[in-house]
Formats: structure tokens, sequence, C-alpha cells
């Protein structure tokens, strides 16, 4: 090979990248294409998408479902908030017993499947029979689902006390705001502000965890989205609810996300 | 501390701290003994509901169940991967018909439970004539779930990139590949290693919910050990050990982001690289991000 014909021949490296990106998009669009192609829509759509099972979905207890939904997540939202809030403090205490208790707590839930904390408390009655949770079933769904939250919220706060300056806290006690008073009134209420887009991420991820609900016996009436629309797809051999019940959890987690997405654009815009 | 939320205690507030500290202890060891007791007295430390763990069948049965978990996190974690870094790359692309669909795809698998993307890969499946294995339906919710988790955290991490790297990239005429593979991923990468990490955990624990679509991983093992009617439906004890291996498996796990995490920092300080430390990042949604490295390199 001599040297002209290597000289012609040589590509730029802007036309090489050029051409692997033409050919990039070539297989990207032939690949949809034969997805599409290949894919069997009337299939698919009666076995996803039936309208007659839709419209029997909307009307046969897909509100009901999605307020159980809500009710459940919204429980332990609040629970794991207050709760949350208490184990941070301790996680931040000078007394060495609350710190080792709540660092425990922690590392416990966070690393236990959401999922085997139901069914322990699905298993609740064997070693402790006769215990009656108050307001069945929410008490169990509460509470398995709030200690789990509590965890993660615990952690959240605790970076949010965290990232509170240290000047606020030292210009209160000098102006001899006690201890406790000075948290209360000046580092909370900032911490919260500062937590407030990822608390929601938290509330995003508890919504979802409520699906877990599935693990849980409850009651036809008590039946959260998920078991309801694996409920009603198996009765109706056909997952259209199912599919009807993923879009309604879009209704309460796209707006969230939409609110997270504004507060952290408005946090940015702040600093 | 790195917070002054709480006084410096004298010799009195110290005595009352230790004294607080005590009764607290106490209190918890009390209500460890209290549970603890329930179950002897339930019965639930019994010889014959311990049994079965002596068993070879049944440690085989055990071991089964954690290399199915594993091989599904694996999987999972891999094409997790990959998908997150395709959709981050799509959602930071320049051209809108990348950018939409990568952002629907993302903001679609986020919003949606796993256990449903389960349902719908495994029955979905069946009702369309050919069945996956229960294995590639949680493979597949795993994927599109933390994928999308992932897309977002990686297209997090390239922006928090300080704007002067690539400014300066392009200004000595690197292409857009090149600042981004050069330039902004191994910066990136740094830094975001621990969010990576913690979604690596959740992808792991997430693994258990194959148990419900009768994926055999350890979770659903160990529900079919307790079930045993021979061996006094051993539920509680079983629960106790499967817990006890899914906690050990997730310690060892952020064990090891800690390592890695120290290991890159060490070695970008070496180098005098400059590590952007994006400071608690995902809790105050604000980044925070700085040079640090060139300081402490010599």
């Amino acid at each position: 090979m001599t040297t002209t014909t290597t000289t012609t021949r040589r590509l730029s490296p802007r036309q090489r990248a050029q051409r692997l990106r033409w050919a990039q998009y070539a297989l990207l669009v032939v690949a949809a294409a034969l997805a599409i192609w290949l894919a069997d829509w009337p299939a698919i759509y009666k076995a996803f998408l039936r309208p007659d099972l839709i419209l029997a979905a909307v009307t046969g207890g897909l509100f009901s479902a999605l307020w159980m939904t809500i009710s459940y997540t919204a429980g332990a939202f609040v629970l794991g908030l207050v709760a949350g809030t208490v184990v941070a403090l301790m996680r931040l205490s000078p007394v060495g017993p609350y710190r080792w208790i709540a660092s425990a707590y922690i590392e416990f839930f966070r690393g236990l499947p959401a999922i085997l904390v139901f069914i322990a408390f699905s298993l609740i009655a064997i070693p402790f029979p006769g215990l009656q949770m108050p307001w069945e079933p929410y008490g169990t769904v509460w509470l398995a689902l709030g200690l789990v939250a509590t965890a993660y919220m615990a952690e959240t706060i605790r970076a949010g006390i965290q990232a509170v300056p240290k000047g606020q806290v030292e210009a209160a006690r000098s102006l001899g705001m006690p201890a406790m008073v000075a948290s209360r009134k000046i580092v909370l209420p900032q911490a919260f502000r500062i937590v407030l887009p990822p608390l929601t991420n938290e509330l995003i991820l508890l919504v979802k965890d409520s699906s877990l609900v599935f693990v849980v016996g409850v009651s036809l009436t008590h039946f959260d989205l998920t078991k309801w629309g694996r409920a009603m797809a198996n009765s109706e051999a056909n997952l259209t609810p199912l599919v009807v019940a993923g879009f309604a959890y879009l209704l309460i987690t796209l707006p969230l996300s939409t609110l997270v997405r504004r507060m952290e654009h408005s946090a940015e815009k702040a600093h | 501390m790195s917070v002054v939320l709480y006084d410096i205690p004298g010799p009195r507030a110290r005595l009352r701290n230790r004294a607080i500290g005590v009764a607290a202890a106490l209190a918890i060891v009390a209500l460890i003994w209290y549970v603890i007791d329930r179950f002897y007295d339930t019965g639930q430390f019994e010889y014959i509901k311990w049994a079965q763990f002596e068993f070879r069948s049944v440690q085989l049965e055990l071991l089964n169940g954690l290399l199915a978990t594993l091989k599904a996190f694996g999987l999972g974690a891999v094409l997790a991967l990959l998908f997150g870094a395709i959709f981050a790359t799509g959602r930071l692309s320049d051209h809108l018909y990348f950018r939409a669909p990568s952002n629907i795809v993302v903001e679609l698998f986020r919003a949606i439970p796993l256990l449903i993307l389960m349902f719908l890969f495994y029955y979905g499946s069946r009702q369309l004539g050919y069945g996956i294995p229960a294995l590639w339906a949680v493979v597949l919710g795993l994927t599109l779930y933390n994928g999308s988790v992932l897309a977002e955290i990686f297209r997090a991490g390239i922006l928090a990139v300080a704007r002067g790297q690539s400014e300066a990239a392009y200004a000595i005429g690197l292409r857009k590949t090149q600042v981004m593979t050069l330039v902004l991923l191994p910066q990136a990468v740094r830094s975001m290693l621990p969010s990576i990490v913690s979604q690596m955990v959740v992808l792991l624990k997430d693994t258990a919910l194959g148990f419900i679509i009768t994926y055999p991983e350890l979770l659903y093992v160990g529900r079919q050990i307790g079930n045993r009617l021979a061996f006094g439906v051993p539920q509680v004890p079983v629960l106790l050990v499967v817990a006890t291996v899914y906690i050990a498996m997730c310690a060892l796990l952020s064990w090891f982001a800690h390592w890695l995490e120290r290991r890159m920092r060490e070695g970008a300080r070496k180098k005098g690289i400059p590590v952007v430390e994006i400071a608690t990042d995902e809790v105050t949604g604000v980044v925070q991000a700085g040079p640090t490295g060139i300081a402490a390199a010599k």
C-alpha cells in the first residue's frame, strides 16, 4: 500500500464520528421498526388494554383502592415523619446509648427488604397471640410501612439538620436561647425547609412501597391499588385492571415528582 | 459533632446524660428481652423448629435460594447500570427526539411500583402465549425500575461537574463524545459512587419481591421451609434466619462501597486529580460541588 492511497482513504476524525453516528441512528430506527412490526398489537391490546375492562375497572372500585393506597401511605408518612425526627435527633445526641440505638435502628431497617417487615407483621399473631392492633387493618400497615419509613426519613432529616449553617445556632445561643429552644425554633424549621424535596421523594417511595400490603391479609374493602388490580386481573383472567392500577399510581406520583422538581429548581435559584 | 444542636455538657449534665443513657439502654434491653421471652413462651426456640437447619438438603435449599437471589441481583445490577447509562445519555442529549422519549421512559418506570411491573412481565408474557421464566420477569422489573433511578443519578452526577470543566474541554477542541468520556464521566463517577451503591442495595433488597411471582429466591425458599408441618411450621425461626442473611448482604455491600469510595478518593488525591465532592446531594437536593483534591495534593 502506498502512502497516497492511505491519505485519500483515511477519514478525518470528524467524518468518522459522523459515519458512526449515522450507523447508530440507522440501527436504532431498524430496531424500533422491527419491534413495532414483529409485535402482535391486537394480542397486546387484548391482554393489557381491553376497553370494556378499563371501564369496568374504573367504575368497579378503582377509586376506593386509590383512596386506600393514599390513606395507607399518609398514615405511614406521618408516623415516619414524627419517629424519623426523633431518631434523627437521637443520632445527633451527645448521649452515647441514644446514638447507638438510633444507628442500630437505621442500619437494621435499611438492610431489611420492606417485604420482610410486612411478612413479619403478618406473623405477629404467632409469638403474640391475642395482640390486637388498633384501627385494623390500618394499624398493621401503618406500623409496618412507618417503621421502614422512619429509618429512611431519619437519615434524610439528620442530613438536613447538619446542613443548617452552624452560625444559626451559634447566633441563637449567643442571644441567650437555651439549646432546646434553639433547636426547636431555629434549627428544625430551617432543616425541614432543606429536606422538603427529599422528604417528598420519600413520600413517593412510600406510595410505591404501600403495594407491599399485598402480603398482608386485609379484607376486600381494604385492598390497595396493587392488591385490587391483581385480584380483579385474576377474576377477569386479564391483566387490564393491573395496568389501570399502574396508571393510577401515576396519578399520585407524577404530581409529587413535578412538585419536587419545582422545589429543587427554586432552591437552586435561591442559592 | 458537626452540629451544635446541644450544649457541651458540664459535669452535672454529663452525669445526667449518663443516667439517661443507662436508662435508655436498659429500656431497650428490657424490650428485646420481652420479645425474646414471648418467642420462648410460644415455643419459637424449641429444637424441632430449628431441627431443619441441621439437614444437608435444607442447607442446600437455602444456599440455592441465596444463589438465585444473587443471580437476579447480578443480572439486574448489570442491566440496570446499562439501562441507566443509555437513558441518562438520552436525557442529556441535545436533540429533542432523543430527550423526550428518554424522559417519558424514565419518569414512567420510576413512578410505578416494582411489584406491578413484575406482575405485568410474568403474567403478561403468559397471556401473550410465551411465558418468560420468573427469573427474567424479576430481572426485567429490577432493570426498568432501578435503571430509571440510576439514569437520574447519572444525569445529576454529570450535571454536578463544575461547568468550567466541560467549557475548558470544548475550548481545547474536544468533541461532545470526548468531553463526556474523557472529562465529565471520570469525575462524575467518583462523586456518584455512593448514590450508585445505595441504589444497588435497594436493588438487592428488591429481589425479595420475586417471591410473590414464585421466583425461588431466598425468601421464597424460606417461606417453603417455614411452612413444613412436620417441623411445627417454623415460620418465625426461618424469618429470623432469612432477615439476618439479608442484613448481612446489605451491610457487606455498603461496606464495599465505603472501601471503594475511600480508595478512589485516595487514588485521586495522590495523582492530584480534583475530586468533585457532592455534599449530601440526594438529601439537600442542592448540589454543592467543589474541588478539594488540589489543596490536598502536594
